[in-house]
């Protein structure tokens, strides 16, 4: 099971909007075994080695950038995905995330 | 019409409003809110405190906007408020916190109860602002009751 984690301020509003975005691409193209979730920004550095992808929403801070780089957890521009402003290039980087990912295994 | 249209009020739609900063605005539009009794009296600090650690600006596709929440134990009843300034207000950007400037706000009054309604529409209200014609339509409209309908038919 691969686990995405979308973080903003509070976990509230845009992070779980760019949860229910990326639930939709995923099954949309018939991707399984994704799980995406949302939290906020002060749960953050404490949850997210369980995870293998970040997205986001709140620029991140140096410590939260340590934690990606010592587990070698790939970064995801969400607020891209929440504007959909790139159009077929929004989801880009995080597909390229889950084939780093995918490649290492 | 959908359920979505429940959420926009045309008591909270404020047009052309002055102001020559963000906090400015803020507190005039808390000011209405607590009026409309749908903001507790600590929303205005709470969402200004909540701009500057986590900024809401975002430069969409055909315009830039701002998306200014605060908690939801600040918050009595779930609204959005529709607001444009008269002139270019200063923000941040969500995520990076470059420098950006906007004319529209979209206050989300977010409620733990309806949550999952809120964000299927900034889902949609996303979606939309991608529709160029959505978004040329939209900047067109100078009354109040006129952006209420547009957004209740079109949502």
């Amino acid at each position: 099971m691969l686990k995405i984690v979308v973080a903003c301020g509070s976990g509230i509003a845009t992070s779980e909007t760019v949860v229910g975005t990326v639930k939709s691409f995923l099954e949309d193209h018939s991707v399984k075994g994704v799980d995406v979730e949302a939290t906020d920004f002060k749960q953050l550095a404490s949850v997210l080695p369980n995870y293998d992808i970040y997205v986001w929403l709140a620029k991140p801070t140096p410590e939260i950038h340590d934690i990606c780089k010592k587990e070698g957890i790939p970064e995801v521009n969400g607020v891209d995905i929440l504007t959909g402003s790139k159009g077929d290039n929004t989801y880009l980087e995080l597909v390229n995330a889950m084939m780093t990912l995918k490649n290492r295994s | 019409m959908s359920s979505y249209s429940d959420l926009f009020d045309r008591n909270l739609v404020f047009w052309d409003v002055n102001a020559s900063n963000c906090t400015e605005l803020y507190q005039k539009i808390a000011k209405e809110l607590e009026k409309f009794n749908v903001v507790e009296s600590s929303y205005f600090k709470a969402l200004t405190e909540r701009e500057k650690e986590f900024p809401t600006g975002l430069n969409t596709q055909y315009l830039p906007i701002a998306l200014p929440h605060a908690n939801p134990e600040n918050v009595k009843k779930a609204f959005i408020a529709v607001v444009k300034t008269a002139g270019k207000v200063k923000m941040k950007q969500m995520g990076t916190n470059e420098d950006m400037e906007t004319n529209y706000f979209f206050f989300l009054g977010i409620v733990k109860e309806k949550q999952d309604l809120q964000v299927k529409l900034l889902q949609r209200f996303m979606q939309l602002m991608n529709d160029e014609s959505f978004v040329s339509s939209f900047k067109k409209l100078s009354k109040p009751e006129e952006v209420y309908e547009f957004l209740v038919n079109r949502f």
